[in-house]
């Protein structure tokens, strides 16, 4: 229930997978161009459509003449090969948010889709490294980093933005109760 | 592309969750995606009406396919609809359950005292009427609720009180109050030294500012 009402489940939603459509659809080249609603769609055109769209097209078309479903999805930009070797090489240092605001939301429903083991290692693996950092930086305002900090925080998604808050918050609360006159 | 609008309110959204203060409703924005809904649906219906009545969507996959997607368009509408206004009345909720009062909705003079007092959000013209009715019917609601227990403010400081007895700096003119040491005229400005729970509910209000 909380999902369907969740601000960033919806704008993790909004993510986009390139696919390819199995049959040829009319009237629809909308979802091709801005413009011409006209023209329809061939079998076999790759377009980039939202999570939304993409996971219900996915699912809901099987049948027994078109096993296939409607479209077939394949593995969006920020989960392909080139990006997946530089999080196992170092994590802290690939700019997660330019591959998506949501990276890890995003990553759930990918993996929720598919089940590719290696990405989930992947991802869990990265989760942990960044945010260890993460937390570094929300606790230290002077860290011996301090020149790569506002770089790094730059670089991180939308969780871990509120991974970060939440830890600042924390420390901040701790000295306020320990410093706390009786 | 359909949904876009949408997007627009999400993100609007997005941002309301950061701030304080709630936003001014999106009239222009909400309608266009409501007129949005009701083009697909028409096209839905055109789609529907050109196979004539032996239509059966198992039979022809293209035109099902087409059908599907207007449906999965009008519903992510509907979603960003429904997100974004149960986010703006739950924002109302806790306005209401940190004693904002209903009648100061909209009066100017008031915002910048509010803004000085207390963390309070300020008050934000801009609201649709149906959200301040929402405000009065739940403060309404919630009134009804405290009045069961006349001996706690169940909307009241959750700090525990540290003296009995409070220095207080008057913000803004509030006429006469009665105390049990008789009557305390509130002019702007003016100091008090006062019982903590006759004030309190001047302090919520913001009417009174609290000195430390």
């Amino acid at each position: 229930m909380n999902k369907y009402y969740n601000i960033d489940d919806i704008l993790t939603d909004g993510q986009k997978i390139p696919v390819v459509f199995q049959l040829p659809v009319p009237g629809m080249g909308y979802l091709e161009h801005e413009r011409s609603s006209s023209s329809g769609i061939k079998q076999g055109a790759r377009i980039e459509l939202p999570l939304w769209l993409a996971e219900m097209l996915a699912i809901g078309g099987i049948s027994d003449e078109l096993p296939t479903g409607f479209i077939t999805v394949s593995a969006p930009a920020p989960f392909n090969n080139k990006v997946l070797n530089a999080l196992s090489a170092d994590p802290g240092s690939v700019d997660l948010r330019a591959q998506s605001m949501q990276f890890y939301k995003f990553a759930e429903r990918w993996l929720a889709m598919t089940g590719d083991n290696a990405l989930l290692d992947t991802v869990m693996d990265t989760f942990k490294a960044r945010a260890a950092i993460v937390h570094d930086h929300a606790h230290n305002t002077r860290s011996a980093l301090m020149t790569d900090r506002s770089e790094f925080l730059g670089t991180l998604d939308d969780t871990e933005i509120k991974l970060f808050k939440a830890a600042q918050e924390a420390s901040k609360d701790l000295k306020r109760w320990t410093t706390m006159k009786k | 592309m359909y949904g876009d609008l949408a997007v627009k309110l999400v993100q609007d959204s997005k941002r309301t969750l950061s701030l304080d203060v709630l936003p001014s409703y999106q009239t222009d924005l909400v309608n266009a995606i409501i007129r949005e809904i009701r083009d697909l649906q028409r096209d839905v219906k055109i789609l529907i009406d050109q196979r004539g009545p032996n239509y059966r969507a198992s039979q022809d996959r293209r035109v099902s396919c087409a059908i599907f997607v207007l449906q999965i368009c009008m519903r992510r509408n509907k979603r960003c609809l429904l997100a974004y206004h149960r986010l703006r009345a739950r924002r109302l909720e806790t306005l209401v359950w940190s004693g904002f009062e209903a009648s100061s909705i909209g009066s100017e003079e008031d915002s910048e005292g509010a803004t000085a007092l207390t963390e309070r959000p300020s008050v934000a013209s801009g609201w649709h009427p149906d959200e301040e009715e929402y405000l009065r019917g739940y403060g309404d609601v919630l009134a009804e609720l405290k009045g069961e227990w006349t001996d706690i403010d169940l909307t009241g400081s959750m700090e525990p009180p540290r003296d009995l007895f409070i220095d207080v700096r008057v913000l803004k003119d509030a006429g006469e109050i009665q105390t049990e040491y008789g009557l305390i005229t509130l002019t702007k400005n003016s100091q008090f030294y006062v019982r903590q729970g006759d004030v309190e509910q001047l302090i919520q209000q913001g009417y009174i500012q609290k000195l430390r």
